[in-house]
């Protein structure tokens, strides 16, 4: 679980909703809430603190793309967040599977916040 | 991994960083306000760990010890980028018609991804143009470099006198194969360039030797990833004559391959090309998606190789491999 590192008290997006297989195509910013639940908003910037508002914790957040019923990319990238961890994120893919989205094949990709890495494609 | 960025305007560079800050921010982010130390720093890190570049071109005038000195612009910078690997996207972002329309050429010309913004509103083209130029460009291409040594190989590359660009593909596609099939999949994976012919059967470029799809033996199931499967459809199809010369369909049969796997991919690097790519699994299993990020890999190589080929009329060149 981590805090927003930029903590100011942001209320929460009106547009802010528990994502859905119904999600509009577009581009998106996600954050899981320490319920499991993930919430999502358009994307825009520097959205993430305004997904669930009031500084709350997360235990994860991202950004990704949808396009029908598919996922055409799905990452860690966040900076207010910057979880890092690969097992949150394909946590994260089977979540959106459960809902009927389909993961496309290599869509999964982790950035490093923290090694300089370039970012790996999970599945 | 870093982003690289030329532009001399306070405002812009402002809202530059707030941008990259708000998704990228493990990435190290490097302004420069003049072309020269632009290239002289890039000519010593290289391209390979820079995720993007986004160029300005107008710049204004430095003043130094009380002079005014010209900073350079744009296609300077792009005239340099165009002499490497096509191994990082381009965002071009000048308000200079003329110039921007010159760099896209050089870039174009050179193989390299790159996007045209003319910005607008002040800085608002940042948040809203440039923002999401820079989170699709970077998430759809840097996971696709992993493999640095890709990047060494092509850097290595120079003018030998014998040989035949592909004799050199055929170095290059021998290495890809054995790393790739240390690096992805224990069970092995290769790689082949097949060339269609005016008679539209499939042959291989490098010959019939196929040294590491002699290693997979026999039951390997071969993909091929094409551009342009009209010929064929795309899912499985036996090894027959009728989709394959008869040199090929010989070795293939003497391998006891049996099956052929043609999928449908972006346009690759040659229209007459077709990168071929043969593995244990079938396609369906999951093994063989987890081989689908090699498979982008070998394509970017070969892109990489095609670049530095047309670029000097295919000149002949021979690849020195550790």
């Amino acid at each position: 679980m981590k805090y927003p590192l930029d903590d100011e008290n942001y209320e929460r997006d009106i547009r802010s909703r528990a994502i859905t297989s119904q999600l509009p195509d577009g581009a998106y910013v996600f954050v899981r809430d320490i319920d499991g639940a993930v919430y999502v908003l358009p994307d825009g910037p520097h959205q993430h603190p305004k997904v669930l508002g009031s500084a709350k914790p997360a235990v994860y957040a991202g950004d990704f793309s949808k396009r029908g019923q598919f996922v055409t990319d799905l990452t860690n990238l966040s900076g207010t967040f910057q979880f890092e961890d690969a097992a949150g994120l394909l946590a994260v893919a089977r979540a959106f599977e459960e809902i009927g989205l389909t993961i496309h094949p290599g869509a999964v990709r982790l950035f490093s916040y923290s090694s300089g890495q370039r970012a790996q494609i999970l599945r | 991994m870093r982003i690289v960025i030329l532009e001399d305007n306070i405002d812009r560079q402002l809202a530059m960083r707030q941008v990259i800050a708000d998704r990228f921010s493990g990435h190290i982010l490097e302004f420069f306000v003049a072309a020269q130390p632009m290239i002289d720093h890039l000519s010593v890190t290289g391209l390979y760990d820079v995720s993007l570049i986004s160029l300005d071109n107008d710049l204004e005038l430095i003043e130094k010890d009380g002079c005014l000195v010209d900073p350079g612009d744009g296609i300077e910078v792009a005239r340099w980028i165009r002499s490497q690997p096509a191994v990082t996207p381009v965002i071009v972002h000048t308000t200079n018609m003329s110039a921007g329309d010159q760099i896209m050429e050089l870039l174009s010309e050179a193989g390299f991804i790159r996007e045209r913004i003319v910005p607008y509103d002040g800085e608002v083209w940042i948040s809203e143009r440039w923002r999401t130029s820079v989170r699709d460009l970077i998430v759809g291409t840097e996971p696709h470099r992993t493999m640095s040594s890709n990047g060494v190989q092509i850097l290595r590359a120079s003018h030998h006198g014998e040989g035949s660009p592909e004799k050199t593909l055929r170095e290059i596609l021998r290495a890809a194969s054995l790393e790739l099939c240390g690096s992805v999949d224990p069970s092995g994976l290769c790689l082949e360039l097949l060339r269609l012919r005016t008679d539209g059967l499939l042959e291989s470029v490098t010959g019939t030797g196929l040294p590491v799809l002699r290693e997979l033996g026999a039951g390997a199931t071969i993909e091929i990833v094409t551009e342009s499967a009209d010929s064929f459809g795309t899912g499985p199809f036996s090894v027959n004559k009728r989709h394959l010369s008869d040199e090929f369909y010989s070795h293939l049969k003497w391998l006891g391959i049996t099956q052929v796997q043609l999928d449908v991919v972006q346009p690759s690097v040659s229209r007459q090309a077709i990168l071929f790519i043969a593995v244990r699994q079938s396609s369906t299993d999951l093994a063989s998606h987890r081989n689908q990020f090699a498979i982008r890999e070998a394509r970017s190589l070969l892109e990489v190789a095609f670049r530095q080929f047309s670029r000097r009329n295919e000149t002949p060149y021979a690849v020195h491999l550790d």
